[in-house]
């Protein structure tokens, strides 16, 4: 236990004569010129308190070695380089204090020994490819895009770049804190020093689930908190994937979904969803078609800008668009005509209390990706609606306060995609509605005409009691 | 010297130093042989038209934007009740505390802690209000929201938020700004800087008030920060002209109004050219923006012109000012595409200081005269579609203690609470939050959290999520570094979206 603890120390210990013997080359090499000459008087200090500092590292570099798990070939390596740097660093101050030509050789030695040993101890602490994972970018997304996640295996797919990007630092083949190792399926199910991490089909009694759900201040939280945390996506799809058996070789059509895991599965097809830094809006799953479609050119923009007409992208990045008719000061043929133009890219229209007529929506026939459409407080009548017909995804339908009726509703049943439709202030009858309500049963019909009941207390005044006065 | 000389050489002084004032120090930086001086204001100018993850277009700064990951909400109304309603009266179901009530205050209750009136050992105050389990979800509601327990299936309650102020006005910037000192940019402006609006004839960030008095934190809950003031909350009056002075006066026609903001703004276009001062272009937008206001407001405004049924339903009274007509003109504002509107409805302090301060007679009072508008809100954004993209928060700056206040340590006429941050009640509903849940656990008589804590912050973070931002990423550059509305903290609280 002492010894762990003192050999916890070695990252306090070993910068410092790193520092310190690389300033006594430094000071040396710059006093050979006539300038700098009265630095040689720091060199013979500075070599002394380096080899006193790098003697300690390496005592509490070996405690250290073994009171943990470590990748036995790169902590051989680290350990001997190291002891030869304190030998080397002692033997300079002595070749120094004798003034011997040799001097120059033995302190770039040194120089040499300190770089070399350095990147095998970061080697240790941060990963093998820690310097170069920069260059090598696509091993630290955790997320690929899968072409067809159905077919794609849980683990190798989904569950192994998670744990690659965000636990193999320290539970891999370089360094295995705690024993454990997480990198191939026979270490995971071995388990680390305190026991096995994974209980097929109970992820509520699974360590690993419950160090990565403890809170981040709770000191046996993974991963440490001051190293990236994973997702909440990527906590629920362990989860899942150890409910199911924690298979390492089955397909995703294999394995029983619930609806978020679905939501979720989704998101790596179309590369959408789970933005990846955990506390984002991530509820991306989602009404974008899962193929961008091309820009909108930039003079057609402007155009329907010059026409009042409001075109924003449905979120930021997407050439899908929503639009809104409300700043057009004289909605006619033409505002439609121009919005057909963008009928690739029109997800949402917004052309509530406009000018809007019966005739105009005809214009709207080839917006095929057209998945909301609000045509509030406007006049338009059975007509209008029958002409939307060809709006094959359109998904939500506002038509409070038209002039839509009873007659008209049924036609509402050709939008095959259609989960709502608001009818509030159109003359619509029960029967229309039940009658649409039968063809279409997943439908959500609102008709509106709230009421709330009129309470005695909607009026009246809570009051003091009388005090009674003597 | 003759009259003549003297009065020339008075002349000639005179229009030396008109020179002299106009030659500024913005002149001379300009004009100094080193051409420093204007690299580096030039520098300082652009500094403030950088946002770091949205830029600034001071010629259309209210445009419409897209946010950075799809939200489902695309407004907001926010009812805050400014005063802090008792949370002990209304959605926080404590029987426990019913059975204490009138017993003097355990002192494992006091120590170390800091109320804003309560001296000594105050007594226990039972609920005032009989709950009741409504809606298939089985929330506990009072009995002084009847309406609203009706449609409480909609609504997800927020049952252990904290704040740490314990002070009206510091509390209500902490819930809108992100801290209780002065100076920082409020959610509204926030939200319209990051969105813009999508109806140019309306302010994108609207704000009514209503109890007969403005927030304690005054106009600053409302203010723009050092985001450009353009997104500043726009006041409207309920009661007459919606925004003062909004009418023409008389012998002034349309035209001239239009000549003269022409006129304005060419002068005001040159100082742009001379000065490219970013405010500048807020100033030239924002007249004409108010041009447009003078035709749009009004008939936005009007709530006369709603049908019967609707004022029935809200209970408004067309002409009054107050929270109902408030609440009403809310919707039909987000229906014309306002982004963000700010209702304020002051006096819910019950102290116990007077009968209209009483937890069980005012407080009852207030309770009725929002319970009626706000459930016809909801209702009425459904039947139009709207509830689905449309954001409602209620909530205020803290609760009350479940202590009976005891100012200065005597007995209050009437049963009153104190100020306590500890924990309090919210709720949202609509844009994409999952209605029909409860989230968070206080203990039994509503003192301390047991689980589920929400902060201030987490409460912006999920508005701001809900619209489609990472309130982590969403910055604005000031004064050397980015600033965020949720400061260095704020979770969104997933647990209560849909």
């Amino acid at each position: 236990m002492i010894s762990a603890g003192i050999g916890r120390l070695h990252p306090v210990f070993v910068h410092l004569p790193i520092g310190i013997l690389l300033f006594a080359a430094l000071l040396f090499f710059a006093s050979k010129k006539q300038r700098f000459a009265n630095m040689s008087l720091a060199v013979a200090p500075a070599l002394a308190i380096g080899s006193f500092f790098s003697i300690l590292s390496c005592i509490t570099g070996y405690l250290l070695s073994i009171s943990d798990a470590y990748n036995e070939d790169i902590i051989f390596k680290h350990q001997w380089l190291g002891i030869a740097t304190a030998i080397t660093s002692v033997v300079c101050y002595f070749v120094y204090q004798k003034k011997q030509g040799l001097f120059g050789i033995f302190i770039t030695l040194l120089t040499t020994l300190i770089m070399v040993t350095g990147h095998y101890g970061g080697s240790l602490t941060h990963g093998a490819d820690y310097l170069t994972a920069s260059f090598n970018k696509s091993t630290s997304d955790t997320k690929k895009v899968i072409a067809n996640i159905d077919e794609a295996v849980v683990y190798t797919d989904i569950i192994e770049p998670i744990l690659a990007t965000k636990c193999y630092s320290c539970h891999g083949e370089s360094k295995q804190k705690g024993k454990l190792r997480l990198d191939l399926p026979n270490y995971i199910l071995q388990g680390g020093e305190e026991g096995k991490v994974l209980t097929p089909y109970q992820p509520g009694s699974s360590e690993i689930i419950n160090r990565l759900l403890l809170p981040t201040s709770n000191e046996e939280h993974m991963p440490p908190k001051e190293k990236p945390q994973l997702t909440k996506d990527e906590v629920d799809l362990l989860h899942w994937w150890i409910e199911s058996g924690a298979n390492f070789t089955a397909a995703v059509k294999n394995t029983k979904q619930t609806a978020a895991i679905k939501g979720l599965l989704a998101s790596f097809s179309n590369g959408a969803g789970g933005d990846g830094d955990g506390d984002g809006a991530n509820e991306t799953a989602s009404i974008l078609p899962t193929k961008n479609a091309s820009p909108i050119a930039a003079d057609l923009l402007a155009q329907l800008n010059k026409e009042g007409i409001v075109v924003v992208p449905v979120v930021s990045g997407s050439n899908y668009v929503r639009a809104n008719l409300i700043g057009v000061e004289n909605v006619s043929a033409q505002t439609f005509q121009l919005l057909s133009k963008i009928s690739d890219q029109l997800l949402q229209l917004t052309a509530s209390f406009t000018a809007v007529k019966d005739e105009h929506l005809l214009a709207l026939s080839n917006c095929k990706q057209l998945k909301q459409l609000e045509l509030n407080g406007t006049t338009i009548t059975n007509k209008g609606l029958a002409s939307l017909a060809a709006l094959e995804n359109l998904e939500s339908l506002s038509i409070t306060q038209t002039k839509v009726t009873a007659d008209g509703i049924g036609n509402v049943s050709a939008l095959k995609k259609l989960k709502k439709v608001y009818l509030y202030g159109t003359s619509f009858t029960n029967a229309a509605v039940a009658g649409l309500k039968q063809k279409m049963p997943g439908l959500l019909i609102d008709t509106g005409g709230y009421k709330l009941p009129v309470l005695a207390t909607d009026t009246t005044e809570a009051k003091a009691p009388e005090v009674k006065t003597n | 010297m003759t009259q003549k000389e003297l009065h020339n050489q008075r002349l000639v002084r005179e229009a030396q130093k008109v020179v002299m004032q106009q030659h500024t120090r913005r002149h001379f930086i300009k004009e100094s042989a080193m051409g420093l001086g204007a690299l580096a204001l030039g520098n300082l100018l652009g500094g403030c038209s950088t946002g770091s993850n949205n830029v600034f277009d001071a010629t259309n700064p209210l445009a419409p934007k897209a946010a950075p990951f799809l939200g489902k909400a695309k407004s907001v109304i926010y009812l805050h009740m400014a005063g802090a309603p008792s949370q002990l009266e209304m959605f926080s179901y404590k029987p426990e505390l019913a059975k204490l009530d009138g017993q003097d205050c355990p002192p494992s209750l006091l120590n170390g802690k800091k109320f804003a009136f309560i001296r000594g050992v105050p007594k226990m105050l039972g609920p005032q209000a009989s709950f009741n389990r409504y809606g298939e979800s089985g929330i506990w509601v009072s009995e002084n929201l009847p309406h609203l327990s009706t449609v409480i299936d909609d609504v997800a309650v927020l049952q252990a938020v904290t704040t740490d102020q314990f002070n009206h006005a510091p509390a209500q910037l902490l819930m809108h700004t992100g801290t209780p000192r002065l100076g920082r940019p409020s959610m509204g402006s926030w939200v319209t800087y990051g969105l813009g609006t999508e109806n140019k004839n309306l302010p994108g960030f609207v704000v009514l008030t209503s109890g007969g008095n403005n927030p304690d934190a005054g106009k600053s809950v409302w203010g723009s920060g050092f985001l450009p003031s353009v997104y500043q909350g726009v006041q409207c009056r309920s009661e007459g002209d919606p925004v003062l002075f909004i009418k023409d006066p008389a012998g002034m026609d349309r035209d001239i109004r239009k000549a003269s903001i022409d006129a304005i703004n060419k002068v005001n276009e040159e100082s742009y050219t001379e000065y490219q001062d970013p405010e500048t272009l807020s100033r030239i937008s924002q007249y004409e923006l108010a041009y447009k206001m003078q035709i749009s407001v009004p008939g936005v405004m009007d709530i006369s012109t709603e049908p019967e049924y609707i004022h029935e339903m809200y209970g408004t009274k067309p002409g009054e000012s107050c929270f109902a007509n408030n609440v009403l003109l809310a919707r039909k504002l987000v229906e014309k595409g306002v982004r963000f509107v700010q209702l304020f409805d002051w006096g819910w302090d019950t102290h116990g200081d007077s009968a209209g301060n009483a937890v069980d007679i005012g407080l009852k009072n207030k309770c009725r005269k929002i319970d009626r508008p706000i459930t016809a809100l909801l209702q009425d954004l459904k039947q139009r579609g709207l509830l689905d993209e449309t954001l409602v928060v209620w909530g205020s700056e803290f609760g009350r203690t479940p202590m009976q206040e005891n100012r200065d340590g005597k007995t209050m006429p009437f049963k009153g609470r104190d100020h306590h941050g500890e924990a309090f009640s919210m709720w949202m509903a609509g844009g994409g939050i999952k209605g029909g849940t409860t989230y968070g656990e206080t203990d039994e008589i509503g003192y301390n959290i047991v689980s589920g804590k929400v902060e201030t912050f987490d409460v912006q973070a999920t508005i701001l999520n809900q619209l489609g931002f990472d309130h982590e990423k969403f910055t604005y550059e000031s004064q050397g570094r980015n600033f965020r509305l949720t400061d260095l903290s704020g979770k969104v609280i997933h647990d209560i979206i849909a």
